[in-house]
């Protein structure tokens, strides 16, 4: 048997219980194998590490519980985080309003060939002749 | 006024229904510690955590009538916690997918020899980063698994999958957490 699938056989054997012929080739196996020894030390380590860690609210969580509850009409209104929702409306208004504008320069560029300031304001379209006749005889 | 200290889930929730708001704090005393570990080891110690753990209680609280008591308290209030985590994630991700993730430095070799409680604090760090590092659909399992000490079965019972589906995904994420844990186990 590969070493992998014993690595598998051996993780497995952590969280269900193996039938009879697979254990006896993990039981083997370990006491054969320091590699697949050491694997399962490091792995039960692992393990010890992720439960051991401090998961907890800070003091007084069950106040702000009730002191939440408390505030909302029989604990059945609607509470608004505002500055969490603003984040929140700003976050999706900036990335429409940034594909918006890379939409554009894309047009600008595919009819005008060029995203230059000229382009972007649309003087590229006007001749000095242009913009003259139109100072001087635009009523 | 009366002590409820001693009662059972079932006769404070019986209370609750009569109209006694105030034991619903023995609740959320009896079970905060088990809603963090599921809240804290799928976000992270952060305030959305503690916003997620109070509206884990809240939505209980509206919806207590709804409790039947078919699973234990701890068990339902972890599937709340568990499914209003994994909405957040998704708003979170959706909100802020232009921005990458900025938890990656500091993840040199930290040795576990040393019993040091900054040493361990960066131990823990560390694995909570490995742990956040796993997408979601893995992360759950892990967190329900290894940090709430549920059984694969009851895992499964949560996450409302079948318990093969469990089990390798299980086997995925604990290979990917050896991989970035190497240098501390």
């Amino acid at each position: 048997m590969e070493n992998q699938e014993l690595l598998e056989l051996l993780i497995r054997s952590l969280d269900s219980n193996l039938n009879d012929k697979d254990r006896m080739m993990l039981e083997n196996a370990l006491s054969e194998s320091e590699e697949l020894r050491s694997e399962k030390e490091k792995l039960v380590r692992m393990r010890e590490l992720i439960g051991s860690g401090d998961y907890q609210f800070k003091h007084g969580f069950s106040d702000r519980v009730m002191n939440r509850l408390n505030k909302s009409k029989n604990g059945l209104g609607i509470e608004f985080n505002f500055a969490r929702d603003l984040n929140r409306v700003f976050t999706r208004v900036a990335i429409t309003g940034i594909a918006a504008i890379i939409l554009l320069l894309f047009s600008i560029f595919l009819t005008t060939g060029s995203v230059s300031f000229d382009s972007l304001s649309g003087a590229e379209s006007y001749s000095e002749d242009n913009v003259i006749s139109y100072l001087l005889y635009e009523e | 006024m009366k002590d409820y200290s001693g009662f059972s889930d079932l006769e404070l929730i019986s209370e609750i229904r009569k109209g006694n708001k105030d034991t619903f704090s023995i609740i959320v005393t009896r079970y905060q510690d088990q809603v963090a570990r599921t809240v804290i080891g799928m976000m992270g110690d952060c305030m959305e955590a503690e916003d997620v753990g109070q509206e884990t209680f809240i939505r209980f609280y509206r919806s207590i009538d709804k409790f039947r008591g078919e699973s234990a308290l701890g068990t339902y209030l972890t599937r709340i916690a568990m499914n209003l985590t994994l909405n957040e994630l998704k708003k979170r991700k959706r909100d802020y997918s232009i921005f990458k993730d900025q938890g990656e430095e500091g993840k040199e070799n930290i040795g576990s020899e040393s019993v040091d409680p900054h040493v361990q604090e960066e131990v823990q760090e560390t694995v909570q980063r490995a742990i956040n590092d796993l997408s979601p659909k893995f992360r759950s399992i892990i967190v329900l698994r290894m940090i709430d000490g549920y059984s694969t079965k009851e895992t499964a019972e949560i996450l409302k999958l079948p318990i093969g589906t469990v089990l390798s995904r299980l086997a995925r994420a604990q290979k990917s957490l050896k991989d970035k844990l190497k240098n501390i186990i």
